[in-house]
């Protein structure tokens, strides 16, 4: 999972959708990845917060990089 | 204007936002399918957006600089125009606008705002007790409805006990106050020194006695550092965005509410389901934008946009009404209002980096004052039908003016 936190604009939705995953920070609301490789029963979640992040700052990549989506 | 606008149709305002039986020809524009041209009242036109696709692409799309306020003529369906301040984070773009926001945004993550939910009951509960002491009938708009979420912000902010009367007085005027005073066309501007001249104040204070709030946070700041104009810019930016929005909100879904025992009953069965239902209600009426507004956008560069060459200069108006009944996004009977519905991320706070900044408080606020104005009065009822309520231009689009309920 690839966090491009230059884009983040601290609107808390991913962790809204996958709060075991992602998490906001106290200080300027941006995000925090609680766990880079999430076990697979997080997928649907960690996808809701993919489509639902209103500034594409998450995405997910293969083990060799390839960028899912 | 181009010499090609001159053909460009009249958009199809609607002074009533909340007129339920009529909305903006949001399905045909959604079959549609593309960008609608549409000339505005003050003579800009300006590309309506009518799917959610779009909505989020030209909102998420760097090459559209949000621009508001700034005095120069865009689009809009009312004649009244928010003042521009240094620190107005919605008129902010690229890696400033971010830095900026991200100054308060910590204020307004998920968690602090839950932590903000016994602040939030006991503003209700006051202003519960001062509509019961004001009597049946009331305007549950002014009494109930206006003052909960600048009083609530007015926290947030830091603003201490000894000026928030006057805070209050200043927010109620900002939106051009309750209906005696509306002929007064100066109320706003006058509302927004006394803000300047308060807060100035504030300002000054947390900078002598630092407490754990936004001002002093604000204060703080390093990275931008904030002139003591961006900071009261801002919050002056924090309160005008959160304060008619919300109560407006809350006071169009108490209306509905009111309009169909039905629905009300489904609302009121089953507590734990209230968030749900809010959402749904926020997605069936993005009033904002359904009265033919949008939220505008600049091209800052000719855009070829699914086969629209959209010029530099030109305005695009993403409109989240359109976005919410999108098939896509709301597959069954979308323009319908259905509690039921599974709740889907719906877009009437926007999308992209100027993404509502105060919706988990938004939620927060409605998720109290909805709910506990049915507890309190078991038997209100509203003087006027829903669709007869009377609405306001304001210089996001339109407010609710007034709530006349009773409850004996
Ligand atoms: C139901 C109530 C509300 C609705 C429907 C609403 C809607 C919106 C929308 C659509 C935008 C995007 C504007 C744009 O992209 O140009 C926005 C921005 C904003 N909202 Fe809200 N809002 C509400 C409540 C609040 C509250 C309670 C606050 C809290 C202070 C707030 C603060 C803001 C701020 C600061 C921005 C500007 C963000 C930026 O430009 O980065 N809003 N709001
Ligand atoms: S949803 Fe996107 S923009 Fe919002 S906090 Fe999460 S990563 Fe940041």
């Amino acid at each position: 999972m690839l966090v491009d936190y230059s884009k983040c604009t601290a609107a808390g939705q991913c962790l809204l959708a996958a709060p075991n995953v992602f998490d906001q920070s106290a200080e300027n609301g941006t995000i925090v990845l609680l766990d880079e490789a999430p076990p697979e029963s997080e997928y649907p979640r960690v996808l809701d917060a993919v489509n639902r992040c209103p500034a594409s700052v998450i995405s997910l990549a293969n083990e060799s990089g390839t960028t899912l989506r | 204007m181009t010499m090609h606008d001159v053909d460009v149709k009249p958009i199809p305002i609607r002074k009533n936002p909340g007129r339920l039986e009529t909305r903006l020809p949001l399905e045909e524009m959604n079959r549609s399918g593309t960008l609608m041209k549409f000339m505005y009242p003050n003579g800009v036109p300006g590309y309506m957006t009518t799917t959610a696709d779009h909505f989020r692409r030209i909102l998420s799309d760097p090459r559209f600089h949000a621009k508001r306020f700034l005095g120069e003529p865009q689009p809009t369906p009312v004649s009244v125009a928010v003042p521009d301040m240094p620190g107005f984070i919605p008129s902010m773009n690229g890696p400033d606008h971010l830095a900026v926001r991200r100054l308060a945004a910590g204020d307004f993550s998920v968690k602090h705002i839950r932590d903000l939910g016994a602040k939030i009951e006991q503003v209700v509960d006051k202003y519960l007790d001062e509509t019961e002491a004001m009597g049946s009938p009331v305007d549950l708009f002014a009494s109930y409805c206006l003052p909960i979420p600048s009083e609530v912000i007015a926290w947030i902010l830091g603003v201490p006990t000894t000026h928030t009367q006057e805070f209050q007085m200043a927010a109620r005027y900002t939106i051009g106050g309750l209906p005696e005073k509306l002929t007064d066309p100066e109320a706003p501007a006058r509302a927004i020194k006394t803000l300047h001249e308060l807060l100035a104040d504030v300002i000054t204070l947390k900078r002598k006695d630092p407490q754990d709030d936004l001002i002093t946070r604000l204060t703080k700041a390093t990275d931008p550092v904030l002139s003591d104009e961006e900071i009261w810019g801002l919050c002056t930016n924090l309160l005008l965005a959160g304060h008619e929005t919300t109560s407006t909100n809350a006071a169009y879904q108490i209306a509905i509410l009111l309009d169909r025992p039905d629905v009300k009953a489904e609302f009121l069965a089953d507590p734990d389901r209230i968030p749900d239902f809010i959402e749904e209600l926020l997605r069936f009426k993005a009033i904002l934008t359904d009265s033919g507004a949008g939220i505008p956008r600049l091209a800052t560069e000719d855009v070829e946009f699914d086969g629209v060459l959209i010029e530099k200069g030109e305005w695009v108006m993403p409109c989240a009404a359109a976005a919410n009944v999108d098939a896509s996004v709301c597959p069954h009977s979308p323009t319908e209002l259905d509690l039921d519905r599974t709740p889907f991320p719906h877009l009437t706070f926007g999308f992209g980096a100027h993404t509502c900044l105060g919706q988990h408080l938004a939620r927060a606020e409605l998720k109290v004052i909805v709910p506990k104005i049915f507890e309190r009065f078991p038997n209100l009822a509203s003087e006027m039908a829903v669709d007869d309520l009377p609405w306001l231009e304001s210089g996001f689009g339109y407010r609710m003016a007034e709530l006349p309920v009773r409850w004996k």
